[in-house]
């Protein structure tokens, strides 16, 4: 009996095993639900009821057998819900079990109602007890998981891609590539350029630096790689085969790679053209179609907003913008513009700007679109459109539309700039016309300032332009509301012979550049504020010309296609003076590092704004101490060397009086080598000269002049 | 003479190069023969300013020598002008331009079969030597100018009555002769012989009392195991031993009286065009292709110092006054005329001994300079080039009077 007793006890424990386990898989614990009173439990049961009876059949929870104390709680007996009431509060306790028949059920009502909108403000959390039990095994006390301890443990492999920055000069960077030879240097205000990395065949094609600096991209067949860190080590690369472009956010999260693969070549399901990375993990996040053939891709083709989070590109009438944490287009569906022509982000806000033409019976539009919202800020109609250039302030004030016009004729053209000013209330546009025939070109924003400046010409031959400068903080006109601003011109520097303009990266300073081959790379640096040219200078042939990010330094660039004897680049600093210039026998291109944006809180600016006097001092002093330490070393060098080969000349005299002997020996003893004899002319042949007429080669020369290709008499152009 | 300092403002290409080799700062530039004027953008710019306002002129004028000033960064370049005199008494490359031991005559060979002398005072021709039947490609003068060695492409060597021109002995050769040097006590010569069809390099020690150094029963010394043409000689004045400058860029010691290699020394990864003495017989200066020229130390075949430059060298001569050197190069022949002759770097180049930058340059050809050479008393320098034409300058006294510090 006791052996039979004892079987007995086996199969229950058996089959409560059995029971338990099923169980266990087939209750599903429903949380996340609204707390109600006594009153109103059973309606909630019957709303969940109803939603979980359609995945399968429910059994009851509480079996009479159930010891739960709560479950005798009159109200919450079941047909397949619990829903457990608090005594104390009497209100249900926000959660209910759900058992379902057959675990398989409750596997899939677990998928399909985890995340159910309840109602407006609850959405069901779905679990199953398993989970249940896994988030009770969870002890109080934290411990450390073995992973994390190992890696805590191990050196850090991380490279430090923001280590030049903590250079104790505050030097600036740039890159140049010539012939196979991609090398980066230091440039310092006293200091020659030093070069900090050079690499033989870096990169296949080119180089791009990351917005923020941290990284250099290099292009190759396998993909695009970044490196990075005071040694230059490769930090991370994305393989895609043949790339051609690439385009990082403006934080340095991602990363855009195109190899142009066109789209009937492309694989629609897995596509290869486009490909965004994740530049932390090097995954590959998504992958786009290109264009299809015949139409040449137009980089960039998305472009990001200013804080990484969305990314848009534009197709025919839509505009798709998609957001990154979901690698989809915002709601799923891209924004229908019919017709629309061109937008882009603003550099500092959410907000987005793109004109679409005149049709039939509606004007062109400006439009200010706020996303992800796709709010309507603000848009501006305009008639006989040719066509518009949109133009942001860097810092995200402004916006500028050069919009370019028809006359009623429809044959001449004149221009207009709408300016946009984004910080009031309501947008406020200001419109300046020009006059028929006028054309504008080279529009640019002072950075950190309001001004602005652009290039007019009035259409007569010769490439003359005006400069034009304005402020948008101009005086309020008389009798306005006081608070209003308006655009004032500032100053005006008549007909120069000039293609482009660049504003320093601080403001303030403006340099007019003639990159033209017709205008020999003409340089002159021009003071806003006190308006007044600060100075000139010249380089031949340049045909680029780049601030450095501090604003501390301008270079100019010759690539070798333009020119192979003029070949290099120059370093100016900010008020016009060469500081250094490099010749390359094929010389491609100059890159600045760029920095990230300041740290710096605004208090501590204007701290350092108001002592800047201490600051100057020190760095002043700094510079002069730097100099005279390389004055006396390069002196104590000289020194060092100039003693040394003095001894060598002094073994050399010693040697060379042993030697006499010899030497006589060696001549037969016919020549003593240190008989000084004063010759006449000719007299060692037995010459005795009477008479000479010298025919001196008088020069008279005319040179060639091989810049200019123009015949200059030698005299003619002395001062 | 008159000796100009002025203000001027060099291209960017100068001025790099200027900075690029230390002359910054104490850099200064010789400029033979050209006075330099203000830029002609300045020039232009204040015609123009002349329609409009003559204020503007002024400052405009003002301000741009200001900026030219300051873009000089401290370097002063001294214009010195001074009359080079252009000897034209060949009509082909130079190959060796020479001075005799006192420096009052000047020899020079070139591809035109023959060699001059001229006066180096004067610049006036005294003869020409005719006879050769090839390119001259090297000569030699006795101490006492009597007599004057040469080598030809023509396959012989001859002596010449230096005060005559009269062709006192010929060698005939199985190939193109390339160095002639005399034996300290002229009563022997070497002779190298270029590698032509189933010659190989060799260089003979041979005396110069016999009629035909191949033909002659004495056996003249052979010493061969070169792998390429040698192209200079020098004999040490003891008669220990005497130098061979190669194609290989090495240069070899071989003991005189036995013809043993002493020493052999890879000097240069290239060609090796000019080898010529410093002061004392210490050391010797290569000139080669690598565009650098060595001093090297002449007991220990140790390089001493490096003198670099942008384009190949082909001539580089040691001054026996200062401690200077001239460099002298351009271009290869026949790249020249894909480039201009302000990229060709066909400027004599002067550079400090000891710290080995540059402190002048010397324009004028407008080919590469094959052969230069410092007269004696070091106040002169002749330079031979690619086009024909040697150029005798001498020095300006603002030339000896500067502290080269």
């Amino acid at each position: 009996m006791e052996e039979d007793g004892r079987v007995g006890e086996e199969e229950r424990e058996s089959q409560r095993e059995a029971f338990l386990r099923d169980a266990e898989s087939s209750l599903l614990v429903v949380d996340n639900l609204p707390r109600v009173g006594l009153d109103k439990v059973d309606k909630l049961r019957g709303v969940l009821l109803k939603i979980f009876k359609e995945i399968g059949q429910l059994a009851p929870v509480v079996t009479s057998t159930s010891a739960d104390g709560q479950a005798q709680t009159p109200g919450a007996s079941d047909g397949g819900v619990f829903l457990p009431v608090d005594a104390a509060t009497q209100q249900s306790k926000g959660f209910a079990i759900v058992r379902y028949k057959k675990p398989s059920h409750a596997e899939m009502a677990l998928k399909a109602t985890n995340g159910y909108q309840l109602d407006k403000n609850h959405q069901l959390v779905t679990c199953s007890l398993a989970d249940v039990r896994r988030v009770q095994a969870v002890t109080d006390d934290f411990r450390e998981p073995d992973e994390v301890a190992r890696l805590k443990q191990a050196p850090a492999t991380v490279v430090d891609t923001s280590a030049w920055l903590m250079d104790v000069r505050g030097r600036e960077q740039f890159c140049i590539r010539h012939g196979d030879e991609t090398e980066i240097y230091w440039q310092d205000s006293v200091l020659r350029a030093e070069r900090d990395y050079a690499r033989t065949h870096w990169t296949d094609s080119k180089v791009l630096w990351s917005p923020r600096g941290s990284y250099l991209t290099t292009f190759h067949a396998q993909g695009i790689a970044l490196w990075g860190g005071s040694a230059w080590e490769k930090v991370v690369r994305f393989p895609h085969k043949n790339v051609k472009f690439a385009l990082f956010s403006p934080n340095e999260k991602y990363v855009i790679t195109s190899n142009a693969l066109e789209v009937e070549r492309d694989n629609p399901k897995d596509p290869q053209s486009i490909k965004v990375w994740e530049v932390a993990t090097g995954r590959c996040l998504r992958g786009f179609l290109g264009e299809p053939a015949g139409k040449k891709m137009e980089w960039p083709v998305f472009t990001w907003n200013h804080e990484d989070s969305m990314f848009a590109r534009m197709g025919p009438g839509v505009i798709s913008v998609y957001g990154v944490e979901t690698m989809s287009l915002l709601d799923k569906k891209s924004i229908k513009i019919p017709d629309v022509q061109r937008f882009t982000w603003s550099p500092t806000d959410n907000v987005m700007a793109y004109w679409t033409p005149e049709n039939s019976d509606a004007p062109a539009r400006v439009t200010l679109l706020e996303l992800p919202s796709k709010r309507e800020l603000r848009n501006n109609a305009l008639f006989s459109v040719d066509g518009i250039v949109m133009n942001w302030h860097p810092q995200g004030d402004y916006l500028c539309c050069l919009v370019n016009r028809m006359t009623k004729s429809k044959k001449g053209r004149f221009p207009t700039l709408e300016l946009f000013r984004m910080r009031p209330k309501g947008i406020p546009i200001e419109t300046m016309e020009f006059k028929e025939g006028e054309s504008i070109t080279n529009f640019g924003w002072e950075p950190r300032g309001h001004r602005f400046a652009f290039m007019l010409s009035d259409g007569s031959p010769g490439g003359r332009w005006d400069v034009q400068i304005h402020t948008m903080q101009g005086n309020p006109a008389p009798g306005a509301a006081a608070s209003v601003d308006m655009i004032k011109p500032v100053w005006t520097l008549e007909q120069k012979t000039i293609s482009h303009l660049f504003w320093s990266p601080q403001g303030s300073i403006l340099l007019l550049a003639g990159l033209t081959s017709t205008q020999n790379g003409s340089l002159e640096w021009v003071h806003v504020s006190d308006k007044e040219i600060i100075s000139s200078g010249e380089h031949f042939q340049a045909t680029d010309v780049k601030w450095d990010p501090s604003g501390r330094f301008v270079a100019s660039s010759v690539p070798f296609q333009r020119s192979s004897l003029e070949s290099g680049y120059m370093i100016w600093n900010c008020v016009g003076r060469e500081l250094h210039s490099a010749g390359h026998d094929v010389f491609y291109e100059f890159l600045w590092r760029p920095t990230p944006p300041s740290v710096l809180v605004k208090s501590q600016l204007n701290e350092m704004k108001k002592n800047i006097k201490s600051f100057r001092d020190r760095y002043e002093k700094e510079d002069q101490e730097l100099k005279e330490s390389r004055r006396s070393g390069k002196a104590a060098t000289r020194q060092r060397e100039r003693e040394e080969w003095q001894r060598i000349l002094q073994q050399a005299a010693e040697r060379f009086e042993l030697e006499r002997e010899m030497r006589m020996r060696a001549r037969g003893g016919k020549f003593d080598y240190d008989a000084t004899r004063i010759p006449q002319d000719g007299a060692s042949l037995g010459f005795r000269r009477i008479e000479t007429v010298i025919e001196h080669v008088v020069e008279l020369r005319e040179e060639v002049d091989m810049e200019r290709g123009k015949l200059v008499n030698s005299d003619d152009d002395r001062d | 003479m008159t000796t100009l300092a002025r203000l001027g403002r060099p291209s960017g290409d100068e001025l790099g190069r200027a900075q690029a080799t230390g002359a910054a700062g104490k850099g200064w530039v010789l400029w033979f023969g050209e006075l330099r004027r203000l830029p002609r953008e300045l020039k232009t710019k204040a015609k123009r300013g002349k329609h409009t306002n003559t204020h503007t002129y002024t400052q405009r004028v003002v301000r741009t020598i200001r900026a030219n000033a300051v873009a000089l960064s401290g370097i002063v370049y001294l214009f010195i002008a001074m009359r080079p005199m252009i000897l034209k008494g060949h009509e082909r490359p130079l190959t060796m331009v020479k001075f005799n031991r006192e420096g009052d005559l000047l020899f020079t060979a070139a591809k035109d079969k023959v060699c001059n002398v001229f006066f180096s005072s004067t610049g006036e021709r005294i003869g020409t030597y005719v006879g050769h039947n090839g390119s001259i490609w090297g000569m030699d003068i006795n101490w006492d100018s009597t007599r004057l060695l040469t080598g030809s492409a023509d396959a012989t060597a001859k002596l010449w009555d230096a005060a005559s021109g009269t062709c006192l002995q010929t060698w005939e050769y199985q190939a193109p002769i390339r160095a002639v040097a005399f034996g300290p006590d002229e009563q022997v010569m070497s002779v190298s012989q270029v590698k032509y069809k189933q010659e190989e390099v060799k260089v003979q020690v041979s005396r110069i009392s016999e009629p035909n150094a191949v033909a002659g029963g004495a056996s003249p010394m052979e010493i061969t195991g070169f792998k390429e043409n040698v192209v200079r000689i020098l004999w040490y004045p003891t008669g220990e031993f005497f130098l061979a400058a190669s194609e290989d860029g090495s240069v070899s010691k071989y003991d005189a009286e036995t013809g043993s290699l002493i020493h052999r020394a890879q000097l240069h990864t290239e060609k090796i065009h000019d080898m010529q003495w410093g002061n004392m017989y210490a050391h010797f200066i290569t000139a080669s292709t690598d565009m650098t020229a060595k001093l090297v130390d002449v007991r220990s075949m140790e390089v001493l110092k490096v003198y670099k430059k942008e384009t190949p060298v082909y001539s580089a001569s040691i001054s026996p006054l200062l401690p200077h050197v001239l460099l002298g190069g351009g271009q290869a022949a026949d790249q020249v005329t894909t480039t201009s002759a302000a990229r060709g770097g066909f400027e004599a180049i002067l550079y400090h001994v000891a710290y080995q930058t540059e402190l002048g340059r010397v324009r004028g050809h407008f080919g590469p300079i094959n052969t230069l050479s410092f007269s004696p008393n070091g106040k002169q320098f002749a330079s031979g080039a690619e086009e024909g034409y040697v150029r005798l300058h001498t020095f300006d006294p603002e030339y000896f009077n500067r502290a080269y510090e």
